[in-house]
This record gives structure tokens, sequence and C-alpha cells, in this order.
């Protein structure tokens, strides 16, 4: 009987624990600007590092470490972790934060495997696999996409499989290669101006990763292999794929956007056959370290003559000397294009300064780079300063940013080519139950409206105020409240928004509820975190006046599987006198 | 001239019919038919089976795993009561090894018009937690006075046990992109996923969603209720399109009996299905 009760009361905890982990969103997301998208394989990462770890481990610390948010710091804390030199994250408060929503207790579940099924009601029906399985030292990852109206059942699908044997660690299949600070091989999303931005920059790529997200185009599809060589560690990749895009005089046009519906998108599939080798060579100097990163591939266009080639090159490095630390990295294309990124951060107590220096030549293009970069169009070139400061003032943390950049050439009829960003942010931590958040951000509105067809040339700012609170009331039951303004610095009227979010635990049974009504005045749209499943992190944004509900209901079947239901309906007219537009999906977890 | 008339009626009750049937902007009239057992119809055309030892291995191959012993089972429906609309399916298998194998054959049309479908089906599982199951299909199309062609084609399903109480399942039709004639058009790709739910020994609910990748997205509810440990009684609801189905199963011995009524509520016709299944107990 006693047995029989101890193991009720374990399957319970077992049960309570993995419950709480799995049902909640990360909160450590909420920080980020709704209006810059961020990297799908975050999320897949994050669900693995939940299904397959159950603690702080080297294992589980590497996976962590590909997160591309994480500061250099928090990188390094997770590097020092792998090796084994340390065991405890406490100063490390977002890392923190991350690893108790990851892992607030111990589990007892021996997972081999997780995958996820979505079904998703947009304009029509997206479905999305993901898996990823580990076989004794074989790790496979698949994942599988059919966007609304596409007529193959499987039209995008990636897969890889990691190895390691003795030194030598192998991707075959789709990987990506993170190098030096974003030059020449990069994520498919590069990093944007925010707080906290200028810590992300000066990380330092990790070399041969696999490819988890869904971008169709952009991961390196053949063998990616990283080794020790001479004095350093050489990561290497050899690439050979269709992928969308178009050749331009200098450089290639990757297409972001996969769907291929209309004839010309079917058309125009897999039109580019790529072929590229890329090595990078890096090793450890006093107090640094220093890279070496060589590349080439050629491009050639289906039913035409057009035909490219690139080499490029780069040199990085970052050294550190006491609380200062600097980085750089040079690059050079066979195209005479070039881009420098350099800067520093000096760290001491909770006072941080961090600044950072780019040029990026017009139409600079060398393999997959996606440097950090305000402007998202390349053809013109970009050169700019981004600071930030951070400092806790009593019981409130200060950060300041500020970005200011100029385009290095002229559109025809422009008259201004110079942006700036600026942002104050100001948060304190009550108790453990009380938080409130304040942030001001000022954008130069023609650096957000870039685009042949709707260029802005109104150099008003714009500025946004946003205010967060979140209360916990218990470990059940959480809420949070955001008011957001924003207005046009001429005199225009604002914009207003207000979010109501809350969590409930009731057992097997977790209940979201979402509540956002906006009040638009011309293009002042406004941007929120929308309604979100476990693994992704969609923004919505508002145009209109009108209101949302948005709500996610989640039944733990087991204690390794579960099942996601989410309904939103939009009013897109403030009295509600509309047909409101109602959106579903549907997720299945399982883990085996 | 009685001849004729009746030819001319069943011509065009055909052409009619299967505009209808196989439904919009486009006619891809080639092997659109569901095959389904009588029992998974009448419980809101359910793509995935429900019980082993049953038709429904012909659609879904991952339940061949449970089987334990071998066994036969076949059906018969004409859709919307209509005869040159016959449809009939029949599979045997049974569990080998570890290894469930299965063979079925699915016929539908006439003698002017006829679709013919041979698979060979496979089960295994992992860790008891997970059935994947594969199907192997030959397609064959035949046209009175016109010719013939075949395509080979498959299916891959999984079956996960969420639980004590909960199932879930997904398969994909034909992803290797079949093609058939000389006109090569494509044969039909199918999303399915579906969740079974056992909230006591009483009573069975389904949920699923069924993706033809150039049709709307079909969902579909439904229960079964054990009226006597012989007697199962079903009722369920088709979205797109709009059907309610009905139906029952009796077990006797080795032999289960089904049958099904789909009402379809736009058209105002019913397509009745009957099935029987052996299972040889040794």
């Amino acid at each position: 009987m006693r047995i029989l009760a101890l193991s009720l009361i374990r399957q319970g905890l077992v049960t309570l624990i993995f419950h709480n982990v799995s049902f909640g969103q990360y909160d450590v997301y909420d920080a980020f600007d709704p209006e810059n998208p961020l990297p799908e394989s975050d999320l897949i990462i994050l669900n693995n590092a939940k299904a397959f770890h159950h603690s702080l481990t080297p294992e589980s610390a590497l996976l962590l470490s590909q997160l591309s948010f994480l500061s250099h710091e928090e990188n390094y804390a997770l590097e020092q972790t792998f090796q084994g030199d340390l065991h405890n994250l406490d100063q490390y408060p977002r890392l923190n934060m991350l690893l108790n929503e990851l892992w607030t207790g111990r589990r007892e579940i021996n997972i081999h495997g997780s995958f996820i099924h979505r079904i998703n009601r947009t304009d029509g029906i997206q479905h999305k696999w993901f898996g990823d399985f580990q076989f004794d030292q074989f790790r496979i990852g698949i994942l599988g996409e059919r966007d609304p109206g596409e007529l193959d059942i499987l039209d995008h699908y990636s897969i890889f499989l990691n190895t390691k044997f003795q030194d030598y660690d192998y991707t075959i299949g789709n990987f990506q290669m993170l190098v030096g600070h974003g030059l020449v091989s990069w994520r498919s999303m590069p990093v944007k101006s925010d707080f906290g931005t200028t810590n992300s920059i000066l990380r330092r790529g990790r070399g041969v990763q696999p490819f988890r997200s869904s971008h169709e185009s952009w991961a390196y599809r053949g063998l990616g292999w990283e080794q020790p060589m001479g004095r350093g560690q050489l990561s290497a990749g050899i690439s050979h794929r269709k992928i969308d895009g178009s050749i331009e005089d200098n450089h290639v046009n990757i297409s972001n956007i996969g769907l291929h519906v209309s004839d010309n998108q079917i058309k125009n599939r897999n039109n580019i056959l790529e072929t590229i080798g890329v090595a990078d060579w890096e090793t450890i100097i006093p107090n640094g370290i220093a890279g070496f990163v060589v590349g080439g591939g050629a491009w050639r266009q289906n039913h035409t003559v057009s035909y490219f080639t690139n080499f490029t090159s780069s040199v990085y490095g970052n050294f550190t000397i006491s609380n200062l630390t600097l980085f750089s990295e040079l690059a050079f294309t066979s195209q005479n294009k070039n881009a420098i990124i350099m800067g520093g951060k000096m760290k001491h107590d909770s006072f941080y300064y961090g600044i950072v220096f780019r040029k990026i030549d017009n139409n600079y293009f060398a393999l997959r780079d996606n440097v950090f970069r305000n402007w998202n169009n390349k053809e013109l070139g970009e050169t700019g300063v981004l600071q930030e400061l951070r400092f806790r003032y009593d019981k409130i943390n200060v950060n300041v940013y500020s970005d200011i950049f100029r385009r290095l050439e002229k559109l025809k009829g422009e008259f201004k080519r110079n942006g700036h960003e600026t942002g104050i942010s100001l948060d304190q931590k009550f108790n453990s139950k009380f938080w409130i958040q304040t942030k001001l951000k000022i954008q130069e509105a023609s650096s957000k409206n870039y685009g042949y067809n709707d260029y802005n040339f109104s150099s008003a700012p714009i500025s946004t105020i946003k205010t967060t609170i979140k209360w916990k009331h218990d470990t059940n039951n959480s809420f949070q409240c955001q008011l957001q303004e924003k207005h046009s610095q001429n005199d225009s009227p604002s914009s207003w928004g207000i979010q109501l979010r809350s969590k409930h635990y009731l057992g097997l049974w977790t209940v979201k509820w979402y509540w956002v009504t906006t009040k638009i005045e011309s293009l002042s749209w406004l941007y929120y975190w929308d309604v979100n499943l476990p693994g992704e992190m969609k923004s919505k944004v508002f145009t209109r006046h009108g209101h949302y509900l948005g709500n996610i209901l989640s039944y733990q079947t087991s204690p390794s599987t579960e099942i996601h239901f989410r309904i939103s309906t939009a009013w897109r007219a403030w009295n509600f006198d509309e047909i409101p537009v109602v959106r579903g999906a549907l997720q299945i977890n399982v883990s085996i | 001239m009685t001849s004729f008339q009746s030819t001319s009626h069943l011509t065009h009750t055909i052409l009619c019919f299967s505009v209808v049937f196989f439904c919009s902007n486009k006619v891809y009239g080639a092997f659109d038919s569901e095959s389904l057992s009588s029992f998974q119809n009448a419980v809101g055309a359910f793509p995935f089976s429900i019980y082993p030892n049953s038709l429904g291995a012909l659609s879904d191959p991952t339940i061949l795993f449970v089987n334990r012993s071998p066994f036969g089972a076949g059906s018969i429906n004409r859709k919307f009561g209509l005869r040159s609309l016959m449809e009939s399916l029949f599979v045997v298998g049974g569990n080998f090894r570890n290894l469930g194998l299965g063979l079925g054959l699915s016929r539908f049309g006439n003698s002017t018009y006829q679709e013919t479908q041979i698979s060979i089906l496979g089960a295994k599982s992992y860790k008891e937690l997970v059935h994947l199951g594969i199907s192997l299909n030959m397609y064959q199309l035949s046209i009175s006075h016109y010719g013939q062609a075949q395509a080979i084609g498959s299916k891959v399903s999984m079956r996960y046990a969420m639980g004590t109480h909960v199932e879930t399942m997904m398969s994909f039709l034909n992803v290797n992109r079949p093609v058939i004639g000389q006109s090569k058009e494509k044969l039909p790709q199918i999303i399915s996923a579906g969740i079974l739910v056992r909230p006591n020994d009483k009573i069975i609910g389904q949920a699923s969603f069924v993706q033809d990748t150039e049709f709307p997205i079909s969902v579909r509810f439904g229960m079964i209720y054990k009226l006597l440990d012989q007697i199962d009684i079903a009722v369920g609801k088709i979205q797109q399109p709009n059907i309610f189905t009905t139906g029952g199963c009796i077990n006797w011995k080795e032999f289960r009996i089904e049958f099904s009524c789909l009402s379809y509520a736009n058209l105002g016709f019913i397509t009745y299905q009957t099935g029987i299944s052996y299972t040889h107990i040794p």
C-alpha cells in the first residue's frame, strides 16, 4: 500500500513538474520587440532542450548555447558549463529564468525523441512537422512544411544527421555555418537594433550547426564538419543544392518567402543551382581569439544564361583586457565589395557600455552574410554607430541605446539618407510576484518603411512608449497588462493599444486568455506578440481600430505528451459591427 | 430505344455525380474516393482505423501491429445509392513476428470506368508507443474502349498512444507525387490527422482533419457508444462536404458485421455501406 502511495505521489510530482514547464511559453521572449522577428530555430532548440534534458548538463548547455539571442557573457557561461568549469548560473538572471522555466525540477522520464505536428488555419491551412531524435551518438532532425495553397504535401522538407567521431563533429544534410560576426555566413535572421543588441553582436559564431528553421533557401545542404587543426579549430562545409532567388549583376537575391502557390512562384521554385564551399579556422591568442574565413560559391539560374561566382574571405578576432572587450571582423569579396564591423564593451558590476561601428558596401554579398544592420535593403549599403548603456539605479534597471546610420547610396529622388533609432527602458521587479517595465523608442520613419513601392520620404520620427505590468498571483495563475502608445512627431494623433493576458494551470489543463484593443491612427501601427502555441513566436500587427480575443486550451494526456488548441477572433471595427475573422490551430506534441 | 435511354441516363449520371462528388474547379477523376470501412464511415468518415482486425487496415495500416490473429474483411457500397458508382473493398492481414502485414484491394466504378487499387501493407511498432505503417499502392485506371494506366503511390501513417485514453494519428498519402496516364494527371495528395479519445469503456470519440492539397480541409467528428457487448452504434458529422453519418456493428463469434449510412445534407442523397470481417482464432 505504501509503495503504491509513493508511486502515485511520484507520478503526481513528475506530472506536475512536466506540466508547469511545458505549457508555459518562454517568458524570456516577452522582453523582445515584436516588430523584430526571432529565429524559429531558437524555439525548436528550447523545445528540444525541454524534451531531452532535465537539468543543466554539459549536453544541455551545448544545445542552449546555440540560441541566437544570448549575450557574449551568457554564451561564455554556457561554454564553461559545457567544459565542466561552471555549475551555477545564478549571476546570469536571464539564463537562470530560462533554466527555471525549462527544468523547474528533475523529470524521471527518459526521452529519445520529440515530434510536433501543428495545423494552423490562417488564410488557408498550414501544416508543419518538427522532429528531433537521438539514437546513441546520432542525432537526427526533420522538418516538413506545407504552406496554405501549396499543392505538394511536403513542399518543403529538411533533414540533418549529426554525429561525433573522435574529435570530429559531422553534420550531414541541412546545416548552417555561423562564423565570425556574420559578414560571411550567419543565421537567416540578422541582429537588429534593440535593447541588448550590442551584446548579441559581440557574440562570435559557433561554426557548423544543424539547420532547424523552416527558411526554405538559407540552409547549406551537404556536409559540414569540425575538427582540431594546428593550434586551432577548423569548421568547414560543402554544399550543393537548389534555392529560390534571382541572380543580379553582382549578387544573388535569396528568396525569404518560401511560398509556392502562384504559377510564377511554382515556376521559380528551386530556380538557382548553388554550390558553396566555406571554411573557418580560429585559434586562441593571448587574451582573445582570432579567426580566418575563406569561401566561394557558384550560382546558375535555370533556363537563363545567368551565372555568378563569388569568393570571399574575412578575418575576425576579439580581445579582452580586464573589463574591456574589443571585437572586429573585416571581409572582402571578389566583387570588390568590403564590409567591416567592430566595437567593444565595458562592464563593471551593473554598469555596461557597448559600442558597435559598421560599414557595409552597397550590394555587399558574400555567401550567407547577415550581419547587424538597420536597413533591410542591401543594395544601398550602410554605415552606422550603435551605442548602448546599462546601469542600475536603486532597484531600477536602466537601459539606453542609440543607433545612428546612413545609406551609402541614394535612391533616385531621395534627399535624405540618414536615420536614427533611440530607446530607453526602465524595469523594476518589486518582488517575486510583481514586475513593471517601461520602454520608449524613437525611430526615424524612413528607416522602417523602405521598399520600392511604399518608400516613405517622411523624416518625422515615430515614438513608441510601452509599459508592461506582470503579476504572478500564485504558481498557477499569472496576469499581464501592456499599454502602448505610438505617434509620429509631426503633431499627428496617437495610436493606442492595450493588451491583457492571463495564464491558468488547472490540473492537467491549461488555459490562456488574451485580449487586445487598439485605436489606430494613420500609419502608426501597433505590434503585439500574438497568442502563441508552445514553439511559436508570432507577432501581430494592428492596422485598424479593433479588438482581438485569443484563447489557448492545452491538455496533458500523459507526462510526455500534450495537445494544444488555439482559437482567435479579430474584430476590425471599434463597435464590433463587423463579421469577426476567426482563426484556429491544433498542435500535438509527443515524445518517445 | 429503351437500351439507348438507359445507356444515356447512365452516362449522364456518372458525369453529373462525378462532377459533384469530385468537386471544385478542376476535375480530378482518379482515386479521389477514400477506402474506408463501414464503421469508419459511420463515425464521421474517420480516416484512421478504430478496431484491429478490420477493414480499417486498408486506410490505416498502423492497426495491423495490434492484430494478434490473421483476419479478412470486406465491404461494399454504392455511392449515392447509384449502382454505377459501386465500391468494393477487401483486406487480409495479421501480425507475424512483431511485424504487421496485409494485402488490400479496392475497386470503384462500373464496366465503363474502373479504378482498382492493390495495396501491400506493413506496420511496425517502436516502444509500444508509436506504430508506423506503410502502404505501397498500385493504382490502375481502366476506361473501356480507351485504355488503362497504372501508377505507384504510397501512404505513410503514424499512430501514437498519448496515455491510456488518447491516441493521435497522422498520415500522408502519395508523398512520392505519383501521376497517372499520358496526361500525367496528379493523383490526390492527402494529409490526415486524427485524435481518438476513450474516456471510458463505453464511449469512443474522434476528431479528424483531412486535407487534400487541392481542396479545402475537411473537419470530421464522431462518437461510438457500446450499446451491448456485441453491439456498437456510431454517429458522426463531416464538414466539407456536409454529411451526417450513422451506423453500427454487431460482433458475433469470429465475425463482425458493420453497416453505415451517409446522408449528404446539401445533395439530399444517401450512401449505404455494409461490411463483414472474419478473424481466425486458432
